[in-house]
């Protein structure tokens, strides 16, 4: 083992240590000063992305120009450096820290946006911070991983993690929520393994891009194998990433969850199980193996997008509505993953990093929205459905708009970073040759502008009804929390740069 | 930087709405009306300085950069031809009349209407400024968010469905638009999404060897083709797809409708002629009867439905119908007479229309009602009102002297012409178009009869106020303009010309239907024929 190598590792090594310290924090310190918990979380975080900024820039100086997506695929890298660090279990490429990012960020605006509830709460003790903090330390290794083994390990501490996160308020919808993900996560590691069982057969290894695989494919008891290995693999994958149609557990997870923890879960281990499906689809079964499979991603695509969107319809809640409207957007990520036989290198890259785009623009949309849901509440009661956003434009105008940008960026209007998102992953299946999976794909999001337009026509449009007979009316009210505000004002001036000039943020990373 | 101002002017000028307080009334309005007068004289020099003769069709041309990824390539490029100046000095001559027009009309959340307003300027005249396809589109949709705000905030008792009705249609037609665009970039090799660039680059693709990937088979033509325009023709709105309009309309507060009718139909026009029809020429040489008959038949139905309505607001949006149908009855007549007067049809009706919402707003502030037989015979009571209506009215069913005789007659005429080379029923068209005049005649007529003429029926309204000298202020401009388009049609035309002659080089390819009718059979043999690689080898060396 090689120091060097591990240092490649130290943005999750700072991430698992401010876990650690946070856990230990809380014990010592009185609960009044709990927020300084928080803080720490967060300072963990900030560090953290210092961290991997560095590591960026460190490996960035042995290639010539930027790091490739895949160190597999790119161009060789100078002055003795291997991207395959620690006998190849992890790599260090493009990908995977991008994946790390999104996985960063979401990690530390759910820390931010769940800081302002109740000291005395489970919500801000240290292990709910420290679950968060393992959590995305689980997804950022998923990104990196290089091997069948870490890649399982990493993914059950990702899992656990938001296992137990997603029960954290220890309520009746909570214990209902941690259940349901528990026993259907479970179940779909189960496939997984069972797959990388198969794919063990078959290559007698366990890394993630054999070099024999092509030989192996020729080869009648191998190619079955693999065959069979594809199969489980791509059904655990797309359980995890709630493609239909595995996407039962979503809505009833999404909703229990507290809003934070449910931002997490829509945007970081979202992007950690995409990270799996890309490294499946791009490198392992990808460019060199023969057999045509990317009609599953196609199918799977549209049965997505028609199940999220058309379900959303008649959702009366609007987290449950942001639920079904994330596997909609699962949807139309999968369109990202399609590849045809005669696509090269170089546009495979180009899909992921629109890939890559649109997971970071859904995340900072989907995180802003939870956070305003998360404030919307009248007397310590939750109000979550459509009528009780009714008047918020007035009482809150600042909110309200940012929440209008969230809905209208969401529903892929223009001038929002949704457009674009949605714009670069169409553009992905149309060079490729899906044309119909976009075509259907489009068709299905004309009627998620309808439900997102109900949180607009509720905030602006709406009158304010009384909530029951004869009381007066009460227009819905926010909490004040400036941490919350923060994330929410932050992810709205975002949704509005990144949807007029794209080019700021693409420019930053490739 | 003078397009691009025009976009920002009124968006710069949103931006201290956004920070008073929403108590200063008086301040806001004048404020926003100061900012949309500001940028129709900041847009003046598009009439003076836009030179039809110097060879140039796109003038005042910007390039910068704006998204440049690996293999996407999309600027921020503006520029005008003789159809954009004109639709763009319609939009900012319309704003600060619609903005006045709505000084008592809008009592609620006024910071915000005034917001919404001046955003809906700023996309509408990206929409007609921009020469890449991908600007255009983002201010095409992006036009939809204040006008649905603007509807679904201040509007009448049934606005909410109104408004959701018009932001799913045009969503329904823009979104397969979306798609088509994708593939169009994705077949002409992605170079970058200028619109000229990609017309002459599809008429590349039209061209190429059959069996080069990148020819453009005349099915993807087709397909193509109706996915574009569909967006438009749900916009303009042609006849079976019209029915979000007078719902839109009817509910819309009084500046909307103005707004709505004067520009944001004509979106779906100029989209016809900029990029339907010179994207896609052979598809369009194969509808166009299809869409000339769709043209008359919305005609002849929008004045029959016109005649038949009690609300007046409802009267006048059914009679955009009638006339948007006029003016795409001109462009599809392929022949510069009928292009021309369709789009100096679109002016018209921005203009006239315009005016008759504005004077149905007046009358519904007095009386809060819109049914015609609420009114009758206040003429001797409101007379200046009267006398306004009544010139509004005759531009409106195209008497002369009246710019709507112009356009009407123009392109009613240049149906006629195209019997000769183009549209074997162009009699009927012409026909059917002028039989829509006359009906226009007597709906609007009939209208000034029922609510001005005759007897005063109610008490109430013995008493109702005469035009104020705002109201009076607002529509003088339109009132002459009626005029100066009627009696003075050339300085429009004449700048129209180079963009008429444009528009015919792209679109003549495939006017002779015969031809494009066998070159749809040739394309359905020939796509026959290569899934199977020995009958296309065959098929070329007979």
């Amino acid at each position: 083992m090689n120091w060097n190598e591990l240092y490649e590792l130290l943005p999750v090594g700072v991430v698992l240590g401010t876990a650690l310290v946070v856990v230990f924090l809380d014990l010592a310190l009185p609960k009044k000063e709990r927020y300084v918990l928080s803080m720490v979380a967060m300072g963990g975080c900030l560090l953290a992305l210092g961290a991997l900024a560095e590591t960026y820039l460190s490996i960035a100086a042995y290639y010539k120009s930027t790091p490739p997506w895949f160190a597999a695929a790119g161009s060789a890298p100078s002055g003795g450096f291997n991207p395959f660090i620690l006998g190849g279990a992890f790599v260090i490429d493009g990908f995977g820290l991008a994946v790390s990012v999104v996985a960063l960020l979401a990690g530390a605006l759910s820390i931010l946006s769940s800081a302002h509830e109740d000291l005395d709460s489970n919500l801000t003790s240290g292990e709910f911070y420290g679950l968060i903090l393992l959590g995305v330390s689980g997804m950022m290794l998923l990104g990196l991983s290089h091997e069948f083994l870490t890649l399982l390990v990493s993914l059950e501490i990702m899992s656990i993690s938001t296992y137990i996160l997603a029960g954290a308020r220890r309520d009746t919808p909570g214990a209902e929520a941690a259940l349901k993900y528990l026993v259907l996560g479970a179940f779909s590691t189960a496939f997984l393994m069972m797959g990388i069982a198969f794919f063990y057969g078959a290559t007698g290894g366990f890394s993630l891009a054999p070099a024999s695989l092509k030989v192996l494919e020729q080869i009648p008891s191998s190619g079955y194998l693999l065959r069979g290995a594809l199969g489980l693999l791509l059904v655990g994958a797309l359980f995890k990433v709630g493609a239909a149609p595995f996407h039962f557990w979503i809505p009833d997870v999404y909703q229990g969850a507290p809003s934070g923890v449910t931002g997490l879960m829509a945007t970081g281990v979202k992007a950690a199980a995409f990270a799996v499906l890309g490294r499946l689809a791009f490198e392992t079964f990808g460019l060199t193996y023969s057999y045509d499979w990317c009609w599953v991603f196609a199918a799977a695509a549209v049965l997505t997008m028609a199940v999220g969107n058309f379900l959303a319809l008649k959702q009366d809640n609007v987290k449950r509505m942001l639920a079904y409207s994330g596997i909609a957007h699962t949807g139309y990520l999968l369109l990202a993953f399609l590849v045809s036989r005669n696509t090269t290198e170089a546009e495979a890259a180009e899909q992921l990093q629109n890939a890559a785009f649109y997971l970071l623009a859904y995340g900072v949309i989907t995180l802003g929205a939870f956070g305003v849901v998360g404030l919307v509440r009248e007397d310590g009661r939750r109000l979550e459905t459509f009528d009780d956003f009714a008047g918020l434009a007035k009482e809150h105008p600042a909110l309200a708009l940012c929440m209008a940008c969230f809905m209208f960026s969401l529903a892929g209007l223009p001038p929002f970073a949704g457009f674009f998102a949605k714009f670069l992953v169409f553009r992905s299946a149309i060079d490729a040759g899906y044309v119909l999976p976009a075509v259907l794909g489009i068709l299905t999001s004309v009627a998620s502008l309808y439900y997102y337009l109900r949180v607009v026509r509720a905030m602006y449009l709406d009158p304010v009804r009384p909530a029951a007979l004869g009381q007066e009316p009460v227009p819905a009210r926010c909490r004040y929390a400036w941490t919350s505000n923060l994330v929410i004002y932050g992810a709205g001036l975002v949704t509005l740069v990144l949807g007029m000039l794209p080019q700021w943020l693409t420019g930053l990373v490739w | 930087m003078l397009l691009t101002a025009l976009i920002v002017l009124p968006l710069l000028g949103a931006i201290p709405l956004l920070l008073v307080r929403d108590g200063n009334a008086r301040e806001i309005k004048v404020w926003a009306i100061m900012v949309s007068l500001v940028t129709f004289l900041v847009s003046l020099p598009l009439w003076f300085n836009y030179d039809p003769d110097s060879g140039e069709l796109y003038q005042f041309v910007e390039h910068h950069r704006w998204i440049h990824l690996q293999g996407l390539r999309a600027n921020f490029s503006l520029g005008v031809d003789g159809f954009a100046t004109l639709l763009i000095l319609l939009t900012t001559f319309i704003m600060p009349i619609a903005l006045l027009g709505s000084w008592n009309y809008i009592k609620e959340r006024q910071k915000e209407f005034y917001i919404a307003m001046l955003g809906l300027e700023a996309a509408m005249i990206g929409v007609f400024a921009a020469t890449d396809l991908l600007l255009f589109y983002v201010f095409f949709e992006a036009s939809l968010i204040p006008m649905y705000l603007l509807i679904g905030i201040w509007g009448g008792e049934n606005r909410i469905y109104a408004t959701t009705k018009f932001v799913l249609y045009t969503v329904f037609g823009s979104l397969l638009m979306f798609v088509a665009i994708l593939f169009v970039y994705h077949k002409t090799g992605g170079a970058h999404f200028g619109i000229a660039h990609l017309a002459e680059a599809l008429q590349r693709c039209r061209e190429a060897d059959p069996l080069d990937p990148s020819h453009l088979t005349l099915g993807q033509e087709i397909w193509c083709f109706w996915a574009f325009a569909l967006a438009f023709a749900i916009k303009i709105p042609l006849f079976p797809l019209h029915t979000w309009l007078p719902d839109a309309h009817v509910e819309a507060p009084t500046p909307g409708s103005v707004i709505l009718a004067s520009v944001l139909l004509k979106m779906g026009g100029y989209g016809f002629l900029r990029l339907v029809v010179p994207f896609f020429p052979h598809a369009a040489a194969l509808y166009a009867p299809f869409f000339m008959w769709l043209s008359v038949t919305g005609i002849v139905y929008g004045s029959l439905m016109a005649f038949a309505q009690q609300d007046v607001k409802k009267l006048i949006a059914y009679s955009s119908v009638a006339h948007m149908g006029t003016c795409l009855l001109g462009i599809f007549s392929y022949n510069a007479i009928g292009i021309q007067g369709g789009a100096y049809q679109m002016l018209n009706h921005g203009i006239s229309t315009g005016a008759l919402f504005l004077l149905a707003g007046m009358l519904y502030e007095r009386t809060h009602t819109r049914m015609i037989d609420y009114y009758g015979g206040i003429a001797k009571v409101v007379p200046v009102m009267t006398v306004c209506f009544v010139v509004v009215t005759l531009s409106s069913i195209g008497l002369p002297l009246t710019n709507g005789f112009v356009g009407e007659f123009s392109a009613l005429l240049g149906a006629f012409l195209a019997q000769k080379d183009v549209h074997s029923c162009g009699v009927w068209y012409a026909a059917l178009g002028g039989l829509g005049v006359i009906l226009g005649a007597v709906y609007m007529l009939s209208l000034v009869k029922r609510v001005f003429y005759g007897k005063v029926l109610r008490q109430s309204n013995e008493r109702l106020a005469d035009l104020s000298p705002r109201e009076l202020g607002l529509l003088l401009p339109l009132l002459a303009m009626i005029f100066v388009m009627g009696l003075q049609p050339s300085p429009f035309f004449r700048r129209m010309e180079p963009a008429v002659r444009q528009f015919l080089t792209y679109a003549q390819p495939g006017v002779d239907f015969a031809k494009a009718r066998k070159l749809h059979a040739h394309g359905t043999a020939l796509a026959r024929g290569s899934g199977n690689p020995d009958a296309s080898g065959t098929g070329r060396e007979p």
